[in-house]
C-alpha cells in the first residue's frame, strides 16, 4: 500500500514539474519566434497569464455533455501520456507509471486525448471545428507512418519495446545514442516529429486565416484552460518520448531540460522558416521522404533478421 | 409382383382401347388413362421395394418362352427398378399436370402420352438392341407429336427439328445395329457384350460401334449437336418439356448405360470429354439467356453432359461399379426431380422472361418450391446433387483427373450463376403488376410432390455418405425445421423458440468442442443468441427469417466440431446458402446477394477441389487431420482450401461482395454477418494452419503470403471506409479491414500471433456487433443510412451515442478499452516475428481507422441536428439491451484482460510454445509488457480528478442552443450548410487518389463481362435453322470420329 501512495506522490510531483516546464518552454519559444520575426514578443510567463485569464472569465458557455467532456478527455490524455513515460532514467520519482505498458501503449494513448477533444469540439456544431479536426486527423495519419516505422526500427534494434530498456541501452555516451547507432530511424522519427508537434509548416489544423484556431474554436473559459494546461504537459511528454527514443534519454533533470529544449527548438526552427502546407501537401510530403527513410530503416532489420 | 411384360401389354392394350372409350365421355377416358399410369407407377414402386432387399434375384422375361438370342428379353433389377419407379412416377405426375392440355387435343394426345411412357419403360427394361431401337423410335415419335400437339408454329418447327436430328440418329443407330448383328450373330445386348467386339481391330466393327454411339451421343444432346434440343425445350409446352428433359432423356441415358460396355476403350475417354464439354459449354452459353424455358433447356443439356461425363469416367478409370453408381444415381435423380419441377413451375406461371418471375412472390408456396429446385440443381446440401458432386470430386481426385475436376467445377459454377440470378429475380425482382394465373391445384400438388421427393432422395443419399455423427450434421436442418413450425406466430414466440433450440445445440455441442473450437462455438452460439434478441426490435418478420437464422448459426456452430471433410463442407455450404437467403431479404439486395453467393460458392468449389486433390495423396481421406499428410500437394491443397476462407473473410481480391452485401442486408442481419459470420473464415484458416502448418512454395511460405494479404486487406479496406457516406458501408469496409488484422494474426503462426487473432476475433465481435446494432437503431428511427442527412443526434439518442462511443474506442484500439489489447498483441507479435514492414502498414491502417471512427460518430451524433430529426426518439429498448450486454463484456475484458488472455493462451499452447508470460496482471511478451488493469485504474483515476476539477471550475457555465457559435460575423441558421459532414475527408481523398482506383472491382467486372460475352457469342451457333443443326450434327460426328479414332 505504501508503494502505491509513494508512487502517487511522486507522480504528482513529477506532473507539477513537467507542467511548469511545459509552460515555460511554450513561453520561451514564443519569445524566440518573435525575435526571429523582429518583434519584442510576449514575456516568457505569458502562458501563465493566458491560463489565469481563461480560468477567471466571467462568461462560460458549453454546447452539451460531449463538448463539456472534451477537455476532460484531452487533459486526461495528456497527463496519462506523461505518466506512461519514464522521464528521467534512474530517477525513482520520475519513473511515473511506466510499468503499465510499453511503447505500444504510449503511442496508442496519444490518441486518447485527441479523440476525446475531437468529439467535444464536434458537438459545438461549428464547421471550423469539424474542419480543423478533419485536417488534424488526416495529417496525423500521415505523420504517424514514418514515426511508426522509426519505432519499429528501434524496437528491432534493441529487441525491446520497453522505453526504460531502450534508454538503458543508449547509456554510455553519445556514441550509444540511437541517433548514432540507428541514424535512419532517428531521421524518420524526427521528420515525423515535426508533424506530431503540429507546428508550422504542419499547423494546418488551426490555420488562423481560414479556420481560426481550428478544433478549439468554440472552447472558452475553464474549458480552454484545461486545453491550455494540456498543451504544456502533452508537448513535454512527447519531447521526453523522443529524447528517450533517439537521444539517449536523460539521467538528471537538467539533462532532460537541455535535451528536450533542443529537440523542441528543432521544430520551432523549422516552423519559423517554412510556411504552412495544405492537407494534401503535408500528407504527400510525409509519404515521400520520411516514409522512404523509415521503410529503409525497417528493411535493414527485416533483411538482417 | 407384376411381371414386367404387362407394362408393354397394358400400354398397348389401353392405347387401342382409349379411342373406343371415347364415346363414354372424357371422364371415363381420363380415368382409364390415369388408372393405367397409376398401375405402371405402382408396379414400378413394388419392384423397387422388392429390390431394396439385398440380393433379390433379378427378374427376367423371355418372350414366347425362348431364351435369347431367339427371344426378346426384358430385365428388371435394382437399377431398372429405380429408373422405372422414377419414370413412371414422372409419367403419372406429368399426366396429372398435363391433363387439361391433353384433353384439349383429344383422345389421341393421351394415346401418345401412353406410348411415350411405354417407350421410356421399354428403353429401361429391354435387353435386346433392336428392341431398344424400336422403343427409342416409339419414344421419339411420340415426343415429336406431343411437342406439336398445340399446333403452334414454333412448337411445330421445334418438333420438326427434333425429327431431323432424331432421324439422323436413327439412321446411324440402325446401321450400327445391323453391322454389329452381322459381326456377333446376336441382337441380345449381353450376348454382344460377351462377344467383346471392340477388342478386335476390325474397321467395320469399329465403324459400327462409332455409328451406334454417335447416335446415342446425339440423343444425349451433346454439344454442339444439340441446337434442336434447346429449341424443343423452349417451344414445347413446359409439361411436355419436363417429360422430355427428365423422363425420356433419363431413359435414353439408361439405355446408353446398358450398352456402354460395347464401346471400346477409346470411347470412355471420349464420352468423358464430350460430356464435360457439353456441361461447360451449355452452362456457359446460358449465362446471358433471359428466356426461362430455354434457360432450363441449357441446364438440361448440361446435366446430360455431366451424366455422360461421369459415365465415361467410371468406365475409363474402371472403378468398382458401386462408386460411380452412387454418383450417377445422385446426379441423375437430382436433375430428374428438380428439372421436372422447374418446368412445371414455368408452365404454371406462364412467364417467358426470367426477370418476370418476381410474380412468384404472389404465391409463397410456389416460390418455396422454386427455391428448393434451384438450390438442388446448384448442388447445395441436403439435395442429391450435393452428395453426387462430392463423391464425384473425391473419386476424380483419387484418379488425379485434374482437368476433369477443373472443368466440372467450372461448369457447376457457371450453372450456379444463372440459377442464382434467376432466384434473385424471383425473390427480389420488380414486383409484377399482373396477378399470377389462377393456380391449378393438381399442378401445384405434383410440383410440391416432386420438391418433397427431391428433398427426401437427398436426405436418404446423404444418410448413406454421412454415417459418422450423422445427427450432428443433420441438426442445423432439423433445428431450422423446428423453428419453421413457429413461423406465423408472434415474433416473441419465434425468438423464444429460436433461443431454445440454440441453447439445446449449445448443450449438445458442449462436450465435443474444446480449446479453440470451444471458443468459436461460444461466439457462434452465444453471439447468435444475443443477435436473435436484438432482432426483436422490428415487430414484423416475414416467414423464413428465423429458420434461416437458426440454420446459419447452427451450421456455424457445427463447423467448429466438424472433424470430417464432408461434414465440414456440408456445414459450410449450409451456412453459405442460409446466409445468402438472408441477405437476399434486404430490399435492394438482389445484386449484392448474388455477388456474395457466387464468390462464396466459387470459394467452396475451390475447397472441394482442394479436398479432391488430397484424395490423390491419401486415397479415401475423410478427416481434417489427414491434411497433415498432403506431402507434395500441400501447397496446392492449402491454396485451394484457403480460397473458401479468404472469400468469407473478404480478403483483398475476394472482397468486392462484402461492402454491398453488408450495406444492403437488413440492418440487424448486417450486425450478424459482420460480427459472427466473418469469423467462419477465420476458423477455417485456423483449422488449415493447425493441420497443414505453413506449406512452402519453393522457399516462400504460404503463411507469409497470407500475412501480406491480411495486411493489405486491413490497409485498403480501412482507406476505403473513410470515404463512405453510408454508415453501413463505412462499417462494412471497416469490418473487412478489421478481419484483415485477424488474418495477419493467424498467418504469423506464433503464440502471440494467434493470441492476437483470437483476442481480436472476440473483440471484433463485441465492438462491431455493438456498432452495427447501434446504427441499426439509428436507421430504424431516422430512416436513412446517409450520415450527412443526420447530425446532432446525441441529444435525441444518448444511449445509442454511448454505444457508438464505446464501439469506436474499442475499435480504434485506444487504451484503456479492449481494442488496445488486440493492437498490443498484434504489434508485439509482428515485431517478434520480424514482420517489420507489415507492422508499419498495419500501424498506418490503424491510424486511418481513427478517421472513419470520428466521421461515423461526428456526422451522426455531433454537430447540429437536422430540422426533421428534432423529434427523433431513442432507439427501442430491445435493440439497446443487447448493445449494453456487449458493452459490459468490453468493460470486463478491458479491466481484466487476464481473464480472457490467460484462457486464450492455454488454448493456443498446444500448437505453439507460449511466449507470453505473466507477472501478476502484467502480460509480458518477449519485447514488452502491458498491464490493462493498472492502465484502466490509472485512466479512470486521472479522468475523475480532471472531471471534478472541471466541475468545480465550470460552475456557472451555461448551456447554449445550436447555432450559438462564433462564425465570422454571420449567424448561420441552416444545419444543412453548417453541419460539416458530406465529403468529410475531401483533401485526404485528393492526397490518396493514386491508391483509390478500384482495380479489384474492375478485374472481376472484366471477368464477368468477358465470360458472359464469350458465352453469348458462342451460343450464336444455335441460329434456329434446322439445316444448321444438321450441319452441327455432322460436325459433331467428325469431332467424335477424330477423338475415338485418334485414341
Amino acid at each position: 500500500m505504501d508503494g502505491i501512495v509513494l508512487k502517487v506522490v511522486y507522480a504528482i510531483l513529477s506532473l507539477l514539474l513537467i507542467f511548469n516546464y511545459g509552460m515555460l518552454v511554450i513561453g520561451v519559444t514564443a519569445k524566440i519566434v518573435a525575435r526571429a520575426h523582429g518583434r519584442i514578443g510576449p514575456p516568457f510567463y505569458q502562458p501563465y497569464i493566458d491560463l489565469l485569464k481563461s480560468i477567471s472569465m466571467r462568461t462560460s458557455v458549453h454546447h452539451g455533455v460531449m463538448f463539456w467532456l472534451g477537455p476532460v478527455f484531452r487533459l486526461t490524455g495528456g497527463i496519462g501520456l506523461y505518466m506512461l513515460i519514464p522521464a528521467v532514467y534512474g530517477s525513482q520519482w520520475l519513473q511515473n507509471f511506466s510499468f503499465s505498458g510499453d511503447l505500444i501503449l504510449v503511442i496508442y494513448f496519444i490518441f486518447f486525448g485527441m479523440l476525446g477533444m475531437a468529439l467535444g469540439a464536434g458537438e459545438s456544431g461549428h464547421p471550423f471545428s469539424a474542419m480543423g479536426i478533419m485536417r488534424g486527423l488526416a495529417h496525423t495519419t500521415a505523420s504517424e507512418v514514418p514515426f511508426a516505422l522509426a519505432i519499429i526500427a528501434v524496437a528491432a534494434q534493441y529487441h525491446t519495446l520497453s522505453i526504460s530498456d531502450i534508454v538503458a541501452a543508449q547509456q554510455g555516451g553519445i556514441g550509444h545514442w540511437t541517433l548514432m547507432t540507428n541514424p535512419l530511424a532517428t531521421l524518420a522519427g524526427m521528420l515525423a516529429y515535426l508533424g506530431m508537434m503540429m507546428h508550422s509548416p504542419f499547423d494546418l489544423h488551426m490555420a488562423p486565416q481560414e479556420i481560426p484556431v481550428g478544433p478549439v474554436t468554440e472552447y472558452n473559459s475553464s474549458y480552454l484552460a484545461l486545453m491550455q494546461s494540456n498543451r504544456s504537459i502533452f508537448a513535454s511528454a512527447k519531447l521526453i518520448l523522443f529524447m528517450n527514443l533517439f537521444f539517449g534519454g536523460a539521467t538528471s533533470i537538467p539533462e532532460m531540460v537541455v535535451k528536450t529544449f533542443l529537440i523542441f527548438f528543432f521544430c520551432v526552427f523549422v516552423g519559423v522558416v517554412f510556411p504552412r502546407f495544405r492537407v494534401e501537401q503535408s500528407v504527400r510530403w510525409f509519404f515521400k521522404l520520411p516514409t522512404m527513410i523509415g521503410v529503409l530503416a525497417v528493411v535493414i532489420y527485416a533483411v538482417h533478421g | 409382383m407384376v411381371a414386367p411384360i404387362y407394362i408393354p401389354v397394358v400400354a398397348l392394350g389401353v392405347s387401342f382401347l382409349l379411342p373406343l372409350f371415347d364415346r363414354f365421355g372424357k371422364k371415363t377416358v381420363n380415368g382409364l388413362f390415369l388408372l393405367t399410369l397409376t398401375f405402371f407407377a405402382a408396379a414400378a414402386l413394388r419392384w423397387l421395394s422388392y429390390f431394396s432387399v439385398a440380393n433379390s434375384p433379378v427378374i427376367h422375361v423371355f418372350t414366347a418362352g425362348f431364351a435369347p438370342p431367339l427371344s426378346i428379353n426384358l430385365q428388371v433389377g435394382l437399377e431398372e427398378a429405380l429408373l422405372l419407379a422414377a419414370v413412371n412416377v414422372l409419367a403419372l405426375a406429368g399426366a396429372v399436370y398435363l391433363l387439361d392440355h391433353l384433353n384439349a387435343a383429344g383422345t389421341k394426345a393421351r394415346v401418345l402420352f401412353l406410348l411415350f411412357t411405354l417407350g421410356m419403360n421399354g428403353l429401361v427394361m429391354t435387353r435386346d438392341i433392336f428392341n431398344l431401337f424400336v422403343f427409342l423410335e416409339i419414344t421419339s415419335i411420340a415426343a415429336y407429336a406431343l411437342i406439336g400437339l398445340d399446333l403452334k408454329l414454333h412448337s411445330l418447327a421445334a418438333g420438326f427439328k427434333y425429327m431431323i436430328a432424331g432421324s439422323l440418329a436413327s439412321i446411324f443407330l440402325l446401321f450400327g445395329i445391323i453391322l454389329l448383328y452381322q459381326a456377333s450373330g446376336t441382337l441380345n445386348i449381353d450376348g454382344m457384350i460377351a462377344a467383346n467386339l471392340s477388342a478386335g481391330n476390325n474397321p467395320l466393327i469399329q465403324g459400327a460401334i462409332f455409328m451406334l454411339f454417335l447416335s446415342f451421343f446425339i440423343e444425349m444432346k451433346q454439344f454442339p449437336a444439340n441446337g434442336w434440343a434447346l429449341d424443343v425445350y423452349q417451344a414445347a409446352h413446359p409439361g411436355v418439356a419436363a417429360m422430355i428433359s427428365a423422363g425420356s432423356s433419363g431413359a435414353i441415358f439408361f439405355a446408353l448405360y446398358k450398352i456402354f460396355p460395347l464401346a471400346g476403350d477409346s470411347w470412355y475417354l471420349t464420352a468423358a470429354i464430350s460430356g464435360s464439354a457439353t456441361f461447360v459449354a451449355s452452362n456457359w452459353m446460358a449465362l446471358r439467356q433471359k428466356q426461362a424455358t430455354r434457360l432450363l433447356g441449357y441446364s438440361s443439356v448440361g446435366q446430360m453432359g455431366l451424366l455422360l461425363a461421369v459415365l465415361g469416367f467410371s468406365f475409363y478409370y474402371r472403378q468398382p461399379h458401386t462408386a460411380y453408381g452412387y454418383i450417377l444415381a445422385a446426379l441423375f435423380f437430382n436433375h430428374f426431380f428438380a428439372k421436372a419441377g422447374l418446368y412445371w413451375i414455368a408452365g404454371i406461371i406462364k412467364k417467358d422472361k426470367t426477370a418476370s418471375w418476381a410474380v412468384l412472390l404472389q404465391n409463397p408456396l410456389l416460390l418455396f418450391f422454386f427455391g428448393l429446385f434451384v438450390l438442388a440443381l446448384i448442388g447445395f446440401p441436403p439435395f442429391a446433387g450435393f452428395w453426387g458432386k462430392w463423391a464425384l470430386m473425391m473419386n476424380l481426385g483419387g484418379e488425379r483427373a485434374w482437368y476433369a475436376i477443373s472443368f466440372l467445377l467450372l461448369g457447376s459454377l457457371l450453372e450456379a450463376v444463372y440459377y442464382l440470378r434467376w432466384l434473385g429475380q424471383a425473390v427480389r425482382g420488380e414486383p409484377e403488376k399482373e396477378p399470377l394465373p389462377a393456380t391449378d391445384v393438381p399442378q401445384l400438388t405434383v410440383t410440391g410432390l416432386f420438391a418433397l421427393i427431391s428433398l427426401a432422395v437427398g436426405i436418404w443419399l446423404g444418410g448413406s455418405l454421412l454415417p459418422k455423427d450423422f445427427w450432428t450434421y443433420a441438426f442445423p436442418v432439423i433445428l431450422a425445421a423446428v423453428v419453421f413450425l413457429f413461423d406465423g406466430f408472434s415474433v416473441y414466440l419465434r425468438v423464444s423458440a429460436s433461443l431454445v433450440v440454440m441453447t439445446f445445440l449449445g448443450y449438445y455441442l458442449y462436450p465435443t468442442a474444446q480449446g479453440i473450437s470451444f471458443y468459436f462455438a461460444f461466439i457462434f452460439i452465444l453471439g447468435g443468441m444475443l443477435m436473435l434478441m436484438a432482432s426483436l426490435y422490428k415487430k414484423e418478420r416475414s416467414a423464413g427469417f428465423y429458420p434461416l437464422l437458426i440454420l446459419m448459426f447452427s451450421s456455424l456452430a457445427v463447423l467448429t466440431v466438424a472433424d470430417t471433410l464432408l461434414g465440414f463442407f456440408m456445414s459450410w455450404e449450409l451456412m453459405t446458402v442460409s446466409s445468402y437467403l438472408l441477405i437476399l431479404r434486404g430490399r435492394k439486395s438482389r445484386e449484392p446477394a448474388l455477388l456474395y453467393v457466387l464468390f462464396s460458392l466459387g470459394g467452396a468449389l475451390a475447397m472441394l477441389a482442394g479436398f479432391a486433390v488430397l484424395q490423390a495423396v491419401r486415397p479415401g481421406a475423410e478427416y481434417w487431420a489427414e491434411l497433415a499428410h498432403a506431402g507434395d500437394y500441400a501447397v496446392i491443397i492449402y491454396f485451394l482450401i484457403s480460397l473458401a476462407f479468404l472469400v468469407k473473410v473478404a480478403a483483398l481480391g475476394w472482397h468486392i461482395w462484402a461492402p454491398d452485401a453488408y450495406a444492403e442486408a437488413e440492418d440487424d442481419l448486417t450486425a450478424m454477418l459482420s460480427a459472427i459470420l466473418s469469423k467462419a473464415g477465420i476458423w477455417g484458416l485456423l483449422l488449415l494452419a493447425v493441420f497443414m502448418g505453413a506449406p512452402l512454395w519453393h522457399s516462400l511460405s504460404l503463411s507469409t503470403v497470407l500475412g501480406w494479404l491480411g495486411t493489405l486487406t486491413a490497409f485498403f479496406a480501412t482507406l476505403y471506409a473513410i470515404f463512405q457516406e453510408d454508415a453501413k458501408r463505412l462499417l462494412a469496409w471497416s469490418s473487412i479491414g478489421q478481419v484483415g488484422y485477424i488474418v495477419m494474426g493467424v498467418a504469423m503462426m506464433s503464440h502471440l500471433g494467434w493470441l492476437a487473432a483470437l483476442w481480436h476475433t472476440l473483440n471484433h465481435f463485441l465492438f462491431k456487433g455493438l456498432l452495427f446494432l447501434a446504427i441499426a437503431g439509428v436507421i430504424h428511427r431516422t430512416g436513412t443510412r446517409n450520415m450527412y442527412e443526420m447530425g446532432g443526434l446525441i441529444k435525441r439518442m444518448p444511449f445509442t451515442f454511448f454505444s457508438v462511443l464505446i464501439g469506436i474506442i474499442a475499435l480504434s484500439g485506444v487504451p484503456p478499452l479492449t481494442g488496445f489489447g488486440g493492437k498490443w498483441l498484434l504489434y508485439e507479435a509482428l515485431i517478434e516475428k520480424g514482420w517489420y514492414l507489415q507492422a508499419g502498414v498495419a500501424f498506418f491502417a490503424s491510424t486511418i481507422a481513427f478517421l472513419y471512427c470520428y466521421r461515423l460518430i461526428h456526422a451522426i451524433f455531433l454537430g447540429i441536428p437536422k430540422p426533421d430529426q428534432l423529434q427523433v426518439r431513442e432507439a427501442p429498448f430491445r435493440i439497446l439491451f443487447p448493445q449494453y450486454i456487449l458493452i459490459a463484456f468490453i468493460f470486463v475484458f478491458s479491466l481484466k484482460p487476464a481473464w480472457l488472455l490467460k484462457p486464450l493462451s492455454a488454448m493456443v499452447a498446444p500448437y505453439f510454445t507460449p511466449t507470453l508470460g505473466w507477472q501478476g496482471d502484467t502480460a509480458v511478451s518477449s519485447l514488452g509488457y502491458w498491464n490493462g488493469t493498472v492502465m484502466m485504474i490509472l485512466v479512470v483515476f486521472i479522468f475523475a480528478l480532471v472531471l471534478l476539477n472541471l466541475l468545480w471550475m465550470s460552475r456557472g457555465s451555461k448551456k447554449v442552443k445550436p447555432f450559438n457559435i462564433v462564425y465570422a460575423a454571420e449567424k448561420p441558421d441552416r444545419p444543412q450548410t453548417t453541419h460539416y459532414a458530406w465529403h468529410f475527408f475531401a483533401p485526404y481523398q485528393r492526397a490518396m487518389r493514386p491508391l483509390l482506383k478500384p482495380l479489384v472491382r474492375h478485374f472481376w467486372q472484366g471477368v464477368g463481362e468477358w465470360t458472359a460475352t464469350g458465352g453469348s457469342v458462342l451460343r450464336r451457333i444455335y441460329n434456329g435453322n434446322g439445316q444448321s443443326y444438321a450441319m452441327l450434327i455432322l460436325l459433331f460426328a467428325i469431332i467424335l470420329f477424330a477423338l475415338t479414332a485418334g485414341a
